[in-house]
């Protein structure tokens, strides 16, 4: 059996970087996503407590309500960067799968 | 020793189901159902907004807070029974969580003030929200 082991690992490693190249978007617009949000959720915030529609014990719950967010926010940015990798292994398993079966088939 | 290391390693890939599972699989139903939910939270606050006071005490709101927080638990237990759950648990746990409390927090003031719905509709919304983006994480692109 004839595998050129050096070229299955280069379209091994090709393949993961295509995977995730394209994975990686996902990740960054989400975190920005998040971001983003949680800037203008603070600005109203602030803005409502300056106008006396909150009161001050009501902005600080709100205020410690924002350490759960950010819990649930790294748990979801890294929930998509695990699930980015596994696309990524799996991309290059198949890579080896196909490269193996090809061998075989040009044995039997 | 290669050849050996290769008879033995090529049936091992052709038989097995070669693949890594670190995240739990995508479900377009649970997507769905975290969208619908996170509407219907939503509308809960955008009414009252549009609501004067007089139509604004906990009693007129009840029912959809209970629908509301029993999808949200109906969502945590259908995450609880998946595998590589961890992320969606701590996720879920938050989510239920502040709901309760925004809800307990209604029952309890009985009317809620312009500055108190905005706040909620806003902290409520950023629970939601990385639940959807996480379920929706699993599709990938």
């Amino acid at each position: 059996m004839n595998i050129d082991i050096n070229e299955v690992i280069k379209d091994m490693v090709n393949a993961m970087k295509g995977s995730f190249s394209k994975d990686w978007h996902l990740v960054k617009d989400t975190a920005e996503v998040f971001f983003t949000t949680r800037k203008e959720r603070l600005e109203s915030l602030a803005n409502s407590l300056l106008e006396k529609e909150i009161s001050p014990e009501f902005f600080l719950k709100r205020t410690e309500d924002e350490k759960k967010i950010l819990e649930s926010e790294l748990a979801a940015i890294q929930l998509i960067s695990k699930a980015a990798a596994e696309r990524a292994a799996n991309a290059a398993i198949e890579v080896f799968q196909k490269a193996v079966q090809t061998a075989l088939g040009a044995i039997i | 020793m290669k050849r050996i290391f290769y008879s033995l390693l090529i049936p091992l890939l052709f038989f097995s189901a070669c693949k890594v599972s670190w995240v739990p699989q995508y479900s377009a139903q649970l997507e769905e159902r975290i969208a619908n939910c996170a509407k219907a939270n939503e509308r809960l606050y955008l009414d009252m907004l549009d609501a004067d006071d007089t139509a604004r005490s906990y009693t007129h709101y009840k029912d959809r807070y209970n629908d509301i927080q029993s999808e949200i638990s109906a969502i945590r237990l259908a995450n609880e029974a998946r595998k590589n759950n961890a992320e969606f648990i701590i996720i879920n746990k938050n989510l239920s969580e502040a709901f309760a409390e925004a809800k307990n927090y209604h029952k309890s003031h009985h009317i809620l003030s312009n500055g108190e719905i905005k706040a909620y509709q806003q902290s409520i919304a950023a629970f939601w929200r990385p639940l959807y983006f996480a379920e929706k994480g699993l599709k990938g692109d």
